[in-house]
C-alpha cells in the first residue's frame, strides 16, 4: 500500500474517533441514550464473535455471561466496594462461568452445543430469577449508585466509548495472536489442528472464557448505565439477540458481529418509532435475511467496503476476504474421542 | 403418603406435555436436521388457540371434545404452512440460519398472540366429565392428571407402533440413521419432512389441549416448555422416541419431587441432572453415538 | 540401526468388525515404509490408532522407544509424529502462510498466547517450511482458492512445520491427475533425503511405492499378509493373487 494511502486510512480512522467523540455535543438525550445501548450491544456481540466467529462454535447461553457480569458489579456496588473493583469483578466472575459452560459444552456437535448452551443460559436466568434475596428476582436488583462522575450522560458515554473501544481493540488483538490463529484452525479443520499437537479442547474452553470476560464487561457497563438490572438480561432471548448480530454480520468477518449489533439496534429503534409491535417486523426482518442472506449481510458488504477502501490494480491484487464457510447442518453425531 | 401420590401423578402429567413436545422436536430433528427454536412458541400459540376454541364452544357441553378434535389439526395445517414457505428454504443452509429464521418466527409469533389476545393470561377450565379426585384403596388421584397421562400412554404406543410397524415409520427411522442412503434409495424427502413437521405440530396441538386446564396460558410458556423439552431431547437423546419417552418421565418426575424441596429451583435440579447424564452419556441416554 | 516406530500386535475393532487384526510392524529410522492393500483392509484404520484418532483394543505403540498407546493426537504430535489425511484437511479461509504458520506456533507450544504476533523467528520457520514445499510464491493466497496438488502440498508442508521425527502420509497423491503426481513424489523424496524423516507411506499408486520405499508392508482384511523390499513383495504370490493380481487385470 503506498503511503499517500496509508495516510488516508489514518486520517479516516482518526476522523472516525473524532466523530464519535463528539456525538455528545450534535446528539439529543434520546439519541445520546441510543448511542451507549449500541455500544453495549456491539461488545456484547463482538465477544460473542470469539466463540462463534474466530472458534466456529455456536452458543445460546451468552446472556448468562453478561448477566452474571451486570449482578456482580451491581451487589459489590451496592455492598460499598469501589467501583473499579466492582468493574474489575464483574468479567473475572463471567470469565469462571465462561469457563464452566465451556468445559461442559466444547467437542460437541453443533445440535449439542446449541442445546446445551441454550439450558445453561437458562438455568442462570432461572437463578437469578427465583433468587429473589440475592437478585430482587422480578423486580430487579435497583438502586446501583455508579460514582458522581458517570452521573452526566456525556461522561457515561465517553466511559462506555472509552471502554468498548479498548475492550474491541484487545478482542481484535488476540484475534492476531498465536491463539487467534489457532482457534480459527480449530474451526477450519479440528482435525488437522489436533494433528499438528493443538489442544483443541483447551482452545474452544479458552475461547468461552475470553468471550464470556468480555460478555461481562458489557453486562457491568449496562447495570451502571441502567442503575438497575433484570433477569430479563439472562433470557435466552438476550443470547439469541447477540447471536442473530453475530450471524446477520457475518461470523466469519472480525468485526462481523459489531455491524450486526449496529444494523439490528438501528432497525429495532426504528421500528419502535412507528409500531409498538416492534418484534413482529424485526421477526419478519430475521426471517427475511435468513431466506435471503444465510450466510450473513456482512461479506457481500464487506467486499463492497474492501474495493472502496484499497481498491486493486490487477486482479491478482483483488482485495481477499473470507468466504463464507456456512457452519454444516448438524448433520455429525458425537464423535468418538478425538 | 398422599402427596407422594399427588405429586407422581402431577409428574406424570408433566411427563405426558414433555413427552409430547419432545417427540415432535425429537423427530423434527432426527429426520430433517433441523432444530426448530419456535417449538415453544407455537406451543403458546396452541395454548390461545385452545382457550379461543374453549370460549367458542363454552355453549356445548361436550366443548372439551371439540377443542380437542379442532385444535392439533389447526395446528398440524400450521405447521405445513411454516415448513412449506420458510424451512423448506433453509435447509441446506445450516445451523446458524435456523436459529435465525425460528428465533425470527418466535417473534413473529409473540407479537400475533399480542395483537390478537393481548398481554393477560388465560385460562381454561377443567372440563365437567373430569373434575375432582378418585379414590382407590384409601388413596386420592386427581381425575384429569390421569386422564392426562392415559393420552400420553395412549399416544406414545401410537407413535411408537407408527415408526417400528408402517412403512413411513421405516422410512423416518432410515432417514434418520443415514439421510444420504436414504435419499439415494429414492425415499421422498420434501414429503417425508413435511410430514414429520407435521406431525410434531401436531403433537403441541394435542399437548396445548390437554394441559390447558393445568397451566396458565400466557406468553412466558412459551420459553419455559421449550427449555424442558429441550432438556428431556438432549437427556434423551436427538433423534430417539422412546429416549423422550423415557427421560420424559425421568424429567416430568423430578420436577414434581423437586417442587417439594424447593418451589422456585426446580427446573435447576432438571438442569443439574441434565448435565450428569451428559458428563457419562456425551449423546444422552439413547442417542447414537459414533 | 533403531526403530523409529514399533507397533506390536495391535488390533482394533468396531463393534463386530475387526478393522485391524494382530499387526505387528517395526520400522527403522530414516527409512521409508510403504503401506498397500485393497481398499477397506485397515491401512486408514492403522494410521489413524497410531496417530491417537482411535484407541487400540489391543496392542502396544512405540516411537524412538517410548511408549504412545492411548494418547491424544496431539499429545502424539507433540511427540513428533504428524501425519497427512486421505480425505485432505487443511485451514481454508486462511492463507498458504497462516497455514504453515498454525503448524510452526503449535511445535512452539505457543497456542495459549493470547497477546503478541506471530513473531519474527516463527516468520523465519513459515518461510523455510515454503521453501522447502516449493510454496514461497502462494504464501499469501487463501488455501480455499487452490487446487488439489497444491492444497496436498500446503497439507504437506503443516505436518512438516512440527518439525516431526516421524511422518505419516496417507495416500498423498490420491485424486491427482497422473500428470501431476511425480511432481509430489518428487517432493517428498527429496524432502526425506534432505531431513531424514522417518516416512510411512500408504499409497494404492504401486508405481509410486516401488520407487520410493524401502520397505513394504501389505495389508489385507486388517492383517499383514507379507512384508519385505519392494522386489520380495512384488514377487511374492499371495500378494500377487489379493492385490497386484488385479492390476494385470485393471
Amino acid at each position: 500500500m503506498n503511503p499517500n494511502r496509508r495516510a488516508l486510512h489514518r486520517g479516516a480512522y482518526l476522523l472516525g474517533i473524532a466523530v464519535l467523540v463528539g456525538l455528545p455535543w450534535v446528539l439529543s438525550t434520546r439519541d445520546l441514550h441510543f448511542a451507549i445501548e449500541l455500544l453495549i450491544a456491539g461488545l456484547f456481540a463482538m465477544s460473542l464473535g470469539m466463540i462463534m466467529g474466530q472458534g466456529g462454535m455456536v452458543s445460546l447461553g451468552h446472556a448468562a455471561f453478561f448477566s452474571i457480569g451486570g449482578y456482580t458489579a451491581g451487589l459489590l456496588l451496592k455492598a460499598g466496594v469501589d467501583f473499579s473493583l466492582a468493574m474489575t469483578a464483574a468479567p473475572l466472575a463471567a470469565a469462571a462461568a465462561g469457563w464452566l459452560m465451556g468445559f461442559l459444552a466444547v467437542r460437541r456437535s453443533h445440535a449439542y452445543l446449541l442445546m446445551l448452551t441454550f439450558a445453561l443460559g437458562q438455568l442462570v436466568y432461572s437463578v437469578f430469577f427465583s433468587w429473589r434475596s440475592l437478585t430482587g428476582g422480578d423486580d430487579g436488583l435497583i438502586g446501583i449508585r455508579p460514582p458522581g462522575w458517570l452521573i452526566p450522560l456525556e461522561n457515561f458515554y465517553w466511559f462506555s466509548l472509552a471502554l468498548t473501544g479498548v475492550s474491541i481493540f484487545v478482542l481484535f488483538r488476540i484475534f492476531q495472536s498465536p491463539f487467534g490463529y489457532s482457534l480459527r484452525a480449530v474451526r477450519d479443520s479440528p482435525n488437522r489442528a489436533i494433528a499438528s499437537g493443538i489442544p483443541v479442547r483447551r482452545q474452544q474452553i479458552m475461547a468461552f472464557v475470553i468471550g464470556a470476560f468480555f460478555a461481562g464487561i458489557a453486562g457491568a457497563l449496562f447495570a451502571f448505565f441502567n442503575r438497575a438490572f433484570f433477569p430479563g438480561s439472562a433470557h435466552w432471548l438476550h443470547s439469541a439477540d447477540a447471536f442473530v448480530a453475530v450471524i446477520v454480520g457475518g461470523p466469519m468477518l472480525s468485526f462481523g458481529p459489531l455491524v450486526g449489533a449496529v444494523i439490528l439496534e438501528f432497525l429495532s429503534e426504528f421500528i419502535s418509532r412507528y409500531t409498538v409491535y416492534r418484534f413482529l417486523f424485526l421477526g419478519a426482518a430475521m426471517i427475511f435475511i435468513a431466506l435471503v442472506a444465510p450466510y450473513g449481510v456482512g461479506p457481500p458488504f464487506m467486499r463492497l467496503i474492501a474495493r472502496i477502501w484499497q481498491p486493486a490494480k490487477t486482479a491478482s491484487e483483488e482485495p481477499q476476504v473470507p468466504a463464507p464457510l456456512g457452519r454444516p447442518s448438524p448433520e455429525h453425531k458425537e464423535g468418538e474421542a478425538a | 403418603m398422599d402427596l407422594w401420590i399427588a405429586q407422581l401423578v402431577s409428574g406424570l402429567a408433566s411427563a405426558t406435555l414433555l413427552f409430547l413436545l419432545a417427540s415432535g422436536f425429537t423427530l423434527t430433528f432426527g429426520v430433517s436436521r433441523v432444530l426448530n427454536l419456535a417449538h415453544g412458541a407455537m406451543f403458546a400459540l396452541a395454548g390461545y388457540l385452545a382457550f379461543t376454541t374453549s370460549r367458542l364452544a363454552a355453549a356445548s357441553p361436550a366443548w372439551f371434545w371439540i377443542m380437542l378434535v379442532l385444535v392439533p389439526p389447526a395446528m398440524l395445517g400450521i405447521g405445513l404452512v411454516v415448513e412449506r414457505t420458510l424451512l423448506r428454504r433453509i435447509y441446506p443452509a445450516g445451523i446458524d440460519a435456523q436459529v435465525l429464521l425460528t428465533v425470527g418466527l418466535i417473534y413473529v409469533i409473540n407479537d400475533v398472540i399480542r395483537l390478537i389476545w393481548g398481554t393477560g393470561y388465560k385460562s381454561v377450565h377443567i372440563p365437567a366429565e373430569f373434575v375432582g379426585r378418585w379414590s382407590v384403596a384409601g388413596v386420592q388421584f386427581s381425575v384429569y392428571q390421569l386422564v392426562v397421562v392415559g393420552f400420553g400412554v395412549a399416544v406414545a404406543s401410537v407413535l411408537l407402533l407408527a415408526i417400528h410397524r408402517t412403512r413411513w415409520g421405516l422410512l423416518l427411522r432410515a432417514a434418520a440413521e443415514d439421510r444420504q442412503m436414504s435419499s439415494a434409495l429414492g425415499v421422498n424427502e420434501p414429503r417425508l419432512f413435511a410430514l414429520v413437521f407435521a406431525v410434531g405440530s401436531a403433537l403441541i396441538g394435542l399437548g396445548a389441549v390437554l394441559t390447558s386446564p393445568l397451566l396458565t396460558v400466557d406468553l412466558e410458556l412459551g420459553t419455559g416448555i421449550l427449555v424442558e423439552a429441550l432438556v428431556v431431547v438432549v437427556v434423551g437423546g436427538l433423534g430417539s422416541i422412546a429416549g423422550a419417552g423415557v427421560a420424559a418421565v425421568i424429567i416430568g418426575l423430578i420436577k414434581a419431587f423437586g417442587i417439594l424441596i424447593a418451589p422456585q429451583f426446580d427446573i435447576v435440579f432438571v438442569i443439574m441432572f441434565m448435565a450428569l447424564v451428559l458428563l457419562f452419556r456425551p449423546a444422552g441416554l439413547f442417542g447414537h453415538s459414533e | 540401526m533403531s526403530l523409529a516406530l514399533q507397533i506390536e500386535r495391535v488390533s482394533k475393532s468396531f463393534g463386530g468388525l475387526m478393522a485391524v487384526h494382530d499387526v505387528t510392524l517395526e520400522v527403522e529410522e530414516g527409512t521409508v515404509m510403504g503401506l498397500i492393500g485393497p481398499n477397506g483392509a485397515g491401512k486408514t484404520t492403522l494410521f489413524n490408532v497410531i496417530t491417537g484418532f482411535h484407541r487400540p483394543s489391543s496392542g502396544r505403540i512405540a516411537a524412538h522407544g517410548e511408549e504412545i498407546s492411548g494418547l491424544s493426537p496431539d499429545a502424539i504430535c507433540r511427540r513428533g509424529i504428524c501425519r497427512t489425511f486421505q480425505l485432505l484437511e487443511v485451514f481454508p479461509t486462511m492463507t498458504v502462510f497462516d497455514n504453515v504458520a498454525v503448524g510452526v506456533l503449535a511445535s512452539q507450544r505457543r497456542t495459549f498466547q493470547v497477546l503478541g504476533t506471530i513473531g519474527e523467528t516463527s516468520r523465519r520457520r513459515v518461510n523455510q517450511i515454503l521453501e522447502m514445499t516449493r510454496l514461497q510464491d502462494r504464501a499469501e493466497v487463501p488455501v480455499a482458492q487452490l487446487g488439489l496438488p497444491e492444497r496436498k502440498k500446503v497439507e504437506l508442508a503443516v505436518a512438516l512445520a512440527a518439525n516431526p521425527r516421524i511422518l505419516l502420509l496417507d495416500e498423498p497423491v490420491a485424486g491427482m491427475a497422473v500428470g501431476e503426481k511425480p511432481a509430489l513424489i518428487e517432493l517428498i523424496r527429496t524432502i526425506q533425503e534432505q531431513t531424514g524423516v522417518t516416512t510411512v507411506l500408504i499409497e494404492h499408486d504401486v508405481d509410486v511405492i516401488w520407487g520410493i520405499a524401502d520397505q513394504v508392508a501389505v495389508l489385507h482384511y486388517g492383517q499383514i499378509i507379507a512384508q519385505g523390499t519392494p522386489q520380495q513383495i512384488r514377487a511374492d504370490e499371495r500378494v500377487r493373487d489379493v492385490y497386484l493380481g488385479q492390476e494385470r487385470h485393471a
